[in-house]
């Protein structure tokens, strides 16, 4: 089995592992996030005042680098509005009253099941990348016969997050059946499901139903196990080169979630409007992992599982990589995988110090730079400096400041020094 | 921005390991504790004080800094951890004013001049050591023998370091082990001369495997400085018996442990440690070996600190994905030179130590021997022996019994009548461990007579040997 170097193990914290998927009750009004993915903002194709069942389609890729968004629940359409984002940002958003009657329509029947008609469903569906990056599929699988092994992303190596892992368990045959389809779409010969040895149970559920084409790989568990180059070098043995994408090295990757959701796509006629969240932490009553409509405001989520507002750091996404909420007003999306309610003792405040050259997060580093003289470069404003450490081919897993004992905000400091490098570049 | 709720928000990762700076120098502290309980038992509680003067100097010397710099004060512990292992690697009897210079020099010039914790540019307690070494040099290099009756007294006799004063320093046997092993389990368990902390070595390396565990070393660091010191003993001495004598004297495995693992001097990618880890290794011993002071640890500490700067900047890590300007991608050189240099040192070193340790035991007295019907052993031995002045050729007769092993028999077969007669009385009937431990040989204080007895001894020591390892003499075991 192939090691990436370096990685860090934090602390599992999978308390919602097993604990089946539940449901979030709809919420009264849901915003549709447009521009949730990679490439251009979905254009709205409906106005206010306009009735829609679920299902239904509300804005319209704009080009083939864009997704079509559904509504997730039906009722009236108030419409567009401006809404904070994750990020803090503002972002148009498709704002519907939900009218409780769940009335719902579904995609037209698929004919065939042909590379060309499942790569169009897929767009039509609103497919994106589902464990977080938020590519559209379409393009993604449309690698033009460059690709010969699907890698699907079951490696879940974020604490906490355990949506991917109960989806495994309880959607085994679907999945199967998803990954069957997107292996159709581009090409691929067989397929590597990559799951973190963790999580034994979806290991050997995913087993049963696997055949010769689709093969389970138990990974090490290990922080980065998920990223991209990490899982397909752990999957494959490959390593895909600086500058280039997985397809250069014949490998295409998809989130278990995302084919689960081709295969609702293509068999069950669905459209993407809602996905399995996982709602955990220490300051959460009732951590679980649930079906989220997709625009449900975190306020509703939060009650639903008892998170507590007070707490020490409320994250969307996991604890190594995801977002600080700076508002229970911000919506779920397709790509939002995890609520995370963290107390006291589980993100700790420290005090920044001096550096004391340990090292530590050049061993860590998972892509061999090293962050300390990454930072000490953007500290003295030497961006040659900062690229001869590394600094562009950061992936932005933490790992370095997770490690740093003085506390230092080392992936900041990398992830700036790569946005000015690629600012210079422009 | 009533959006925006008063939630704390930071960047991400939301969460840490969970070690902090103080923790680290904590463990290291606790890690030198085993070292200073040894060094107060076997040096006294005067060496214990020479500690604590040390640390109090580091100590009150970088909060000064500080408050004439007007920064705030630095409790992160760094300090103490300084002045502890500048304590340890000082004489246990050198004046009150050694460690004060030590620990000022050593935070105030080597450490807070350029930046303060993470920014000396060498290791302070090396430089400091090495500094001391300069200025006083006599008084650094005056050490006392390891003993508990130490413990209040502070006029104690000087005693001499195996590496000053060679096997002589050592004492003829330890704990019932004779001769080579003997002189390996003094060392080992640091019953010698040495300075305060760096003589025991079960000390230090409960130490090691304390950091080890803790991870707050790289146990690269360590390993290859010890291989490489090993395999550098093995060339500068031809021979095998030398590697366990040098490693374990002097301060090169509490150096190894406790000094070159310093994380602001020790390179930051685990195969640049390799490089510096060797760099270490042949540096102390050529000192050692070749260099005008008996001991290298703390100067090869000192250069390859310098060198770490460079190291570090140009020798990178091959990233993830890493290619040539050709497309390739690109070769792990250093990763895989560094592995394949450190399997070619274990190899030589195994190689070379078993091919020295194995060549045929040569005797210098027997020159026949053979076994009785009854199993007792006859042995002709003899040589030349210095008698008065004159060297003269004399030989015994040995018998060594087969069931009791001692010695049965001792009859000369050539003993010139001229000088002094052998007081063979004295090893007849008596075992190699009571030969071994004749002490007083002397007869008459007549001088000669001491000569021809010690070498007497050796012969009969031999032949007891001779009977063991060549005829399989399975009472004498």
């Amino acid at each position: 089995m192939a090691r990436f170097s370096g990685g860090v193990h934090p602390a599992g914290c999978k308390r919602t592992a097993g604990g089946g998927i539940g449901v979030c009750p709809a919420p009264a009004r849901v915003y549709l996030p447009l521009a949730r993915h990679i490439g251009r903002p979905a254009l709205p194709v409906v106005e206010a005042g306009r009735r829609v069942r679920r299902g239904e389609l509300v804005a319209a890729a704009d080009g083939r680098l864009s997704a079509n968004v559904y509504t997730s629940v039906a009722g009236v359409v108030t419409g567009v509005v401006t809404h904070i984002e994750g990020s803090g940002k503002k972002a148009p958003h498709v704002l519907i009253e939900n009218d409780f009657s769940d009335e719902s329509v579904q995609l037209a029947p698929l004919a065939e099941r042909t590379p060309e008609s499942v790569l169009a469903r897929i767009a039509e569906a609103g497919i994106v990348g589902m464990g977080g990056a938020g590519f559209p599929t379409a393009v993604k699988l449309d690698a033009g016969g460059r690709v010969d092994v699907l890698v699907v992303n079951g490696a879940e190596c974020e604490p906490y997050i355990t949506c991917d892992d109960s989806l495994m368990r309880a959607y085994t045959g679907e999945l199967v059946q998803g990954i069957r389809l997107a292996m159709l779409a581009c090409g691929a010969r067989r397929a590597v499901v990559g799951i973190e040895k963790n999580k034994p149970q979806a290991i050997a559920a995913l087993q049963v139903f696997c055949g010769q084409d689709i093969e389970v790989r138990p990974l090490r568990t290990r922080y980065p196990q998920g990223a991209e180059k990490q899982l397909i070098y752990g999957c494959t043995g490959r390593v895909v080169p600086e500058g280039k994408l997985p397809a250069d090295a014949g490998v295409v990757v998809v989130n278990v979630h995302t084919a689960l959701s081709i295969y609702k796509a293509v068999e069950e006629n669905e459209p993407c409007s809602s996905r399995v969240m996982t709602v955990s932490g220490g300051a959460c009553a009732r951590p679980q992992d649930l079906w989220v409509p997709n625009g449900t405001p975190l306020r509703d989520l939060a009650e639903h599982c008892g998170g507590r507002e007070d707490c020490a750091r409320i994250v969307l996404g996991g604890p190594m990589m995801g977002e600080p909420v700076f508002s229970l007003k911000v919506c779920t999306g397709k790509t939002t995988s995890c609520l995370l309610f963290l107390d006291k003792s589980e993100c700790r405040e420290r005090p920044v110090g001096p550096c004391i050259g340990c090292g530590r997060c050049v061993q860590a580093c998972p892509m061999g730079l090293m962050p300390v003289f990454i930072e000490e470069a953007l500290f003295a404003k030497d961006l040659d400096g900062a690229a001869r450490f590394g600094a562009p081919a950061c992936i932005a897993c933490g790992c370095c400041s997770y490690v740093c004992p003085a506390a230092r905000q080392l992936a900041p400091s990398v992830k700036l020094a790569k946005k000015l490098l690629r600012e210079r570049k422009i | 921005m009533a959006e925006i709720a008063n939630y704390k928000v930071a960047a991400s990762p939301h969460k840490s390991e969970g070690s902090g700076t103080r923790r680290i120098m904590l463990d290291v502290l606790i890690a030198l504790a085993p070292c200073l309980a040894v060094g107060t038992v076997y040096y006294g509680l005067y060496a214990l004080m020479l500690v604590a003067l040390c640390v109090a100097a580091c100590f009150a010397s970088e909060q000064l800094f500080n408050l004439a710099r007007r920064k705030p004060f630095t409790f992160d512990l760094s300090a103490v951890v300084t002045g502890v292992i500048l304590g340890l690697n000082l004489p246990p009897r050198a004046p009150w004013y050694i460690p004060l210079v030590g620990g000022v020099f050593a935070i105030v010039v080597v450490k807070m001049l350029f930046g303060g914790l993470g920014k000396n540019f060498a290791n302070p307690a090396a430089t400091a050591r090495v500094f001391l070494l300069l200025a006083y040099g006599s008084v650094m290099t005056s050490y006392i023998g390891a003993d508990t009756g130490n413990f209040l007294h502070v006029d104690v006799q000087a005693g001499a370091t195996y590496l000053g004063g060679g096997a002589a320093a050592l004492a003829p046997s330890f704990l019932h082990a004779e001769g080579y092993w003997g002189q390996v389990l003094q060392l080992f368990l640091g019953w010698t001369g040495g300075s305060i902390g760096e003589t025991c070595v079960p000390a230090i390396l409960a130490g090691l495997v304390y950091l080890l565990a803790r991870r707050v070393i790289d146990w690269r660091i360590p390993a290859v400085y010890v291989l490489t010191a090993a395999l550098m003993v093995l060339i500068c001495w031809q021979s095998a018996s030398e590697i366990l004598l040098q490693l374990f004297s002097g301060g090169l495995l509490f150096g190894a442990v406790f000094m070159a693992t310093d994380y602001a001097t020790s390179p930051k990618w685990r195969y640049n440690r390799v490089l510096y880890a060797v760099g270490l290794g042949m540096l102390t011993v050529l000192i050692r070996r070749f260099g005008s002071y008996p001991e290298g640890t703390s100067l090869a500490i000192l250069i390859m600190n310098l060198v770490v700067p460079v190291l570090d900047r140009c020798i990178l890590p091959v990233r993830f994905g890493q290619t040539t300007k050709a497309g390739r991608p690109k070769p792990d050189v250093m990763k895989w030179s560094m592995r394949a240099l450190c399997l070619a040192m274990a190899a030589a070193l195994a190689v070379s130590a078993a091919v020295l340790a194995l060549q045929p035991r040569e005797y210098a007295y027997i020159r026949s021997a053979e076994q009785t019907a009854e199993g007792d052993c006859v042995l002709e031995a003899g040589g030349f022996f210095m008698i008065g002045p004159y060297e003269q050729e004399r030989a015994y007769r040995v018998t060594i019994g087969g069931d009791t092993p001692v010695v049965k028999a001792l009859e000369p077969v050539k003993e010139n009548t001229v000088g002094y007669v052998a007081e063979l009385s004295l090893f007849r009937g008596k075992t190699r461990a009571e030969i071994a431990g004749l002490t007083d040989l002397s007869v008459d204080s007549d001088f000669s007579a001491t000569v021809t007895n010690t070498a007497l001894r050796d012969m009969l020591l031999e032949c007891f040997d001779y009977v063991k390892y060549e005829m399989g003499g399975g009472a004498h075991g």
